[in-house]
C-alpha cells in the first residue's frame, strides 16, 4: 500500500510539471512506468489544451482598438488614479504604486504623441447595485429562468425552511418542461465538499407547458440538517438550486441553478452591541487600531484604522471606487474566533480618512456570522497585511 | 517579452498594444471557461482590458506579474458578474461555440460538440476545482501562480487539478460510449 501511495504521489508531482508544459504547447509523450490512469488523465488533459476557446480575429481587433482610443484619451492619467500618484511612496507597500503611476504618465504622452488626441476626463464610476431580495438566474436556455426565494431570511434552528422555485418562461412561444418536476438537489456551498448536497429530489415522469411569460412554481423543503442527518450550526447559508437534465419542448439543455439566502441564527439569539476599542496594536513596526465592533441580529463587523509608514495620504478626497484595485490586489483577511470557534471574516474594505487607512469587515454582498447572545470571548485576527507580516491579535472580552 | 518587463517597460500605446496581443486571449479563455458563453465572454473581457487600462497606475510589478494581475481583475469581473446578477454557474449550449478559421467546417462542429460536453462536465465540478482548471487551461498560469491567486498551497492546486482533470476525463469517457 505504502508502495501504491509512494507511486501516486510521484505521479502527482509529473502530472504538475507534464501539465505545465502540455499547456505551454509541448508534446508531452508518457514513458513507460505510469499508471493507466495517469496515462489517460494527461491524454486528456492534452485534449483539454485543443478545445481552449480563443477570441474571434475580428472581436480582438475592435477591443484593441477601442482600447488604444481610450488610451489616446488620457483615462489612465487623469481623473481616476490620480491620488495615487500623490501618494508619498517609501515603504514596501506603496512603492511601486508611484512607481507605476509615473509609468502611466509616460503612457498618456507616448499615447498622445501617437494618436495626436487632447486628454478627456474618464467616465463617472458606476455603483455595483445591491442584490436584490429575489435571485434570478439565466439559465442555459434564454428562453427561461429560475427563480428561487424564502419566506423570510432568518430562521431558528430546527424550523423548516420553505424554498419557492420559480420557473418563469421568457419566450413569446409556449415551451414545454420536462421531465416535470425535474431532478432537484439542494446544495450548500459552506458545508465541505461530498458533504454538501442536503437535499435531493427525485425527477417526476409529467411534463408542463408554459405560455408567454408563465411560471410554475415547486416548494422544496429543507430541514436545516446536513448530509448526515445533523442540525447545522447557526449562521449563514446560500442553499444552491441545483436543476438537472431539464429538457425543454424535447431538448436536453443540461442543468441549471439558482441561490437563495438564509440565515440560521442561534436558538439563544445573537449578541446586539457596539464596542468601542481603539486598540492599537504594533507588530513588525505596523500598528493597527481596532477601533471598534458593531454586533447586530444580523451580523457582526469590524473595523480597524492603520498608518503604514512613511504612508502620505492623497491631498484631496478620492472616490471610493479607486479603492478595489487596492483591496483585490492586497487583500488584508482577518478572522474571528468566538469561544473557541472560528470564522472566516473575509479580506477588507479599504477607506481612506486622515492620515491613515480604515478597513471595514463588513461586506453588505457576504455579512459576517453574528455573535451568540451569550459568547464571553472574541478574538479578533489579522494576519498580515501586505508585506508586514503579522499576526495583529485582539482579544475582546463580550461578559 | 517577460511578464515583468512588460510591465515595467509599458511606456507607450505600442508597447499596450504587444501587452494585449500577448495577454487577451489568455483572459478571454479564461472568462470563457468561467462563464461558457462566448458573447458574454467578449462583454466581460472588454470589461477587464478597459479596468485595467484605467488602473494600471495600480499595478506593481514587484507583488505580481503582469498576467496574474490582470486575471485577478478578470477573475473579480466574473465574480462581480455571478454576484450582481445572483448568476450561478450556468452553461449556454447556443451560445458556447466559439468557431475557428483554422479548421474545416466538419472538424469545428465536432470540436464544439466537444466543447459543449466539456462545459457541462465542467460545471459538475466543485467551484475550487472550476477555478483551477479555468485559471490552467484558459489563462495558463503555473500552478504556484494559482496557489498564490486562491490562497491554496501548489502541491494542494496540483492534487485538486488532477483530481479535476480525471474527473472530467470519466464524464468525457461516459458521453462518448453513450453516442
Amino acid at each position: 500500500m505504502a508502495s501504491e501511495g509512494g507511486k501516486m504521489e510521484n505521479e502527482m508531482k509529473r502530472f504538475a510539471q507534464d501539465i505545465d508544459r502540455i499547456v505551454a504547447g509541448e508534446e508531452v509523450q508518457v514513458g513507460d512506468g505510469v499508471s493507466d490512469d495517469y496515462r489517460t488523465t494527461l491524454e486528456f488533459a492534452q485534449k483539454l489544451t485543443g478545445l481552449r476557446d480563443a477570441p474571434s480575429p475580428s472581436f480582438q481587433a475592435q477591443l484593441k482598438a477601442i482600447l488604444l482610443q481610450r488610451l489616446g484619451e488620457g483615462v489612465t492619467s487623469e481623473g481616476k488614479g490620480g491620488w495615487l500618484k500623490r501618494l508619498v511612496p517609501k515603504s514596501l507597500v506603496w512603492r511601486a504604486v508611484a512607481t507605476t503611476a509615473v509609468v502611466v504618465i509616460l503612457i498618456a504622452v507616448g499615447a498622445v504623441w501617437y494618436w495626436g488626441v487632447p486628454g478627456a476626463p474618464p467616465p463617472a464610476p458606476t455603483l455595483t447595485p445591491p442584490p436584490s431580495p429575489h435571485h434570478p438566474s439565466v439559465i442555459p436556455q434564454p428562453d427561461l429562468e429560475l427563480e428561487a426565494t424564502t419566506e423570510k431570511t432568518t430562521y431558528l434552528p430546527g424550523e423548516t425552511i420553505e424554498i419557492e422555485l420559480t420557473f418563469i418562461s421568457m419566450t413569446d412561444k409556449p415551451i414545454t418542461i420536462s421531465p416535470f418536476p425535474p431532478e432537484i438537489e439542494i446544495i450548500l456551498p459552506e458545508l465541505p465538499e461530498g458533504e454538501d448536497v442536503v437535499e435531493e429530489f427525485d425527477a417526476g415522469s409529467g411534463e408542463v407547458e408554459l405560455k408567454r411569460g408563465g411560471e410554475v412554481t415547486l416548494t422544496l423543503v429543507w430541514d436545516q440538517r446536513d448530509s448526515r442527518g445533523q442540525q447545522v450550526a447557526p449562521g449563514y447559508y446560500n442553499p444552491n438550486i441545483d436543476v438537472n437534465d431539464i429538457h425543454i419542448d424535447g431538448k436536453d439543455i443540461g442543468g441549471m441553478g439558482v441561490c437563495a439566502g438564509v440565515l440560521i441564527q442561534f436558538p439563544q439569539g445573537a449578541m446586539e452591541k457596539t464596542i468601542e476599542l481603539d486598540r492599537p496594536q504594533t507588530v513588525n513596526g505596523l500598528t493597527i487600531t481596532l477601533e471598534r465592533i458593531e454586533m447586530s441580529a444580523t451580523a457582526v463587523k469590524f473595523y480597524a484604522f492603520t498608518i503604514p509608514p512613511d504612508y502620505q495620504p492623497p491631498e484631496a478626497d478620492i472616490s471610493p471606487y479607486d479603492l478595489p484595485y487596492l483591496e483585490d490586489m492586497y487583500p488584508v483577511h482577518a478572522s474571528y474566533t468566538v469561544d473557541g470557534i472560528t470564522k472566516d471574516a473575509r479580506s477588507a474594505d479599504f477607506g481612506i480618512r486622515g492620515d491613515g487607512i480604515t478597513l471595514e469587515w463588513a461586506n453588505p454582498y457576504g455579512p459576517l456570522d453574528p455573535v451568540p447572545s451569550d459568547a464571553r470571548e472574541l478574538i479578533f485576527t489579522i494576519p498580515r497585511f501586505g508585506d508586514w507580516e503579522g499576526p495583529w491579535v485582539f482579544r475582546v472580552p463580550l461578559e | 517579452l517577460s511578464n515583468a518587463e512588460a510591465g515595467r517597460n509599458c511606456r507607450t500605446a505600442e508597447a499596450f498594444a504587444e501587452l494585449y496581443e500577448q495577454f487577451m486571449p489568455r483572459v478571454f479563455s479564461y472568462i470563457c471557461y468561467r462563464v461558457g458563453e462566448a458573447h458574454l465572454a467578449e462583454d466581460l473581457t472588454s470589461d477587464v482590458f478597459l479596468k485595467a487600462l484605467e488602473g494600471f497606475s495600480r499595478y506593481r510589478p514587484d507583488r505580481a506579474s503582469f498576467s496574474t494581475w490582470l486575471l485577478s481583475i478578470a477573475r473579480h469581473k466574473v465574480i462581480d458578474h455571478y454576484r450582481t446578477s445572483d448568476k450561478r454557474r450556468t452553461i449556454n449550449l447556443e451560445k458556447a461555440a466559439v468557431m475557428s478559421s483554422e479548421s474545416t467546417f466538419e472538424e469545428e462542429i465536432a470540436r464544439n460538440e466537444e466543447r459543449k460536453k466539456l462545459r457541462l462536465c465542467l460545471a459538475t465540478l466543485p467551484a475550487q476545482e472550476q477555478e483551477i482548471i479555468s485559471l490552467k487551461f484558459g489563462a495558463e498560469l503555473t500552478n504556484r501562480q494559482i496557489a498564490q491567486m486562491l490562497g491554496l498551497s501548489e502541491s494542494n492546486v496540483g492534487t485538486k487539478l488532477y483530481r479535476a482533470v480525471r474527473t472530467l476525463r470519466d464524464g468525457f469517457r461516459g458521453w462518448q460510449d453513450g453516442k
